[in-house]
């Protein structure tokens, strides 16, 4: 797990840019939906999170509004710009390529 | 046990700057945890339990923190080219003042020693009117002194250029009085009237700056 984890962390950015395609989210709202979607294996420390967000947010990939939720704190949106989707398609080949490397190395 | 989560998240952030900045990564981050929390007490995990697993789940903020404590709008490339850039408009304005007395000493043209130096003026206030300027990034108290600052300072620029201007201007009129009427006597007047006037213009600028 703890190889997995570390080549997973790697793609954080791509990771909530994917996230960010197809709706505008929160933190915990992303860190949920990534642990469903590896059935309860894999979430990121909240550390890990923001600092990725802090990242894309300064090299414009996404911009971020405050929610305006009546009760409790408030959340804090991202949403993803077209540089991000750039970003994102890039990282997406990127991945390819190396998986496809990849694989012809190890299996 | 939400009281004691905020109690946790103020520890982390009791290092932090007090910037705008860090309090909104701050209220980003409880909002989050508290929402962790409440979905770990509906999926039926004692209050201990989920509190843990919200903590542990927080990881290393330290350097997430500390990258709050820099940043500034002038990078220190921004502030090398802003720096050439006046460099090159204050040396076209002081040859300009140099130059007016050419046309004065060739042709006793005192009309054009006026165009060069209204120009060489001119070039010195738009130079300070389009410097950038330093604006606050926060209510923090260092934010409004640098932002004080770098408008005293640019005041002061203003002020310095017009000051010397004149006199630059009060030299060549001296000379050219002189020579031309020939009137050395009395002529050296216009230097106590120069002293008044310089002493107008500080007036006039602090006085805008009491406002």
């Amino acid at each position: 797990m703890s190889i997995a984890s570390d080549i997973i962390r790697g793609h954080t950015d791509a990771i909530i840019l994917r996230h960010l395609i197809e709706r505008d989210s929160y933190g915990y709202e992303i860190n949920k939906s990534i642990l469903e979607k590896t059935n309860n294996e894999y979430e990121l420390k909240e550390a890990t999170l923001y600092t990725a967000f802090r990242r894309l947010e300064q090299a414009g990939c996404i911009t971020s509004y405050w929610g305006d939720e009546s009760t409790g704190a408030r959340r804090r949106y991202y949403s993803i710009t077209p540089a991000g989707r750039e970003t994102y398609m890039r990282n997406r080949f990127d991945w390819e390529k190396a998986k496809t490397l990849i694989d012809k190395l190890i299996l | 046990m939400i009281e004691k989560l905020k109690k946790y998240v103020d520890d982390l952030f009791e290092d932090a700057p007090a910037t705008k900045k860090a309090r909104e990564l701050k209220d980003e981050l409880l909002a989050n945890l508290i929402e962790k929390y409440n979905d770990l007490i509906s999926a039926g995990k004692g209050e201990e339990e989920a509190y843990n697993i919200v903590v542990a789940g927080i990881g290393d903020l330290n350097e997430l923190i500390s990258n709050l404590k820099e940043g500034n709008v002038l990078s220190p490339e921004q502030e090398y080219k802003e720096r050439k850039r006046s460099a090159k408009f204050i040396a076209a304005a002081v040859m300009l003042y140099i130059l007016s007395i050419v046309p004065v000493i060739l042709k006793g043209n005192v009309a054009l020693m006026f165009v060069f130096v209204a120009v060489a003026t001119g070039i010195l206030i738009y130079s300070n009117a389009s410097k950038p300027r330093y604006f606050k990034e926060d209510e923090t108290l260092v934010e409004e002194f640098k932002e004080w600052k770098s408008r005293k300072s640019r005041k002061n620029y203003l002020k310095n250029s017009i000051i010397s201007a004149m006199w630059t201007l009060i030299v060549a009129i001296y000379l050219v009085v002189s020579f031309a009427f020939g009137i050395w006597a009395y002529s050296w007047i216009i230097f106590i009237i120069g002293a008044a006037l310089s002493q107008v213009v500080k007036a006039v600028f602090e006085l805008k700056e009491d406002e």
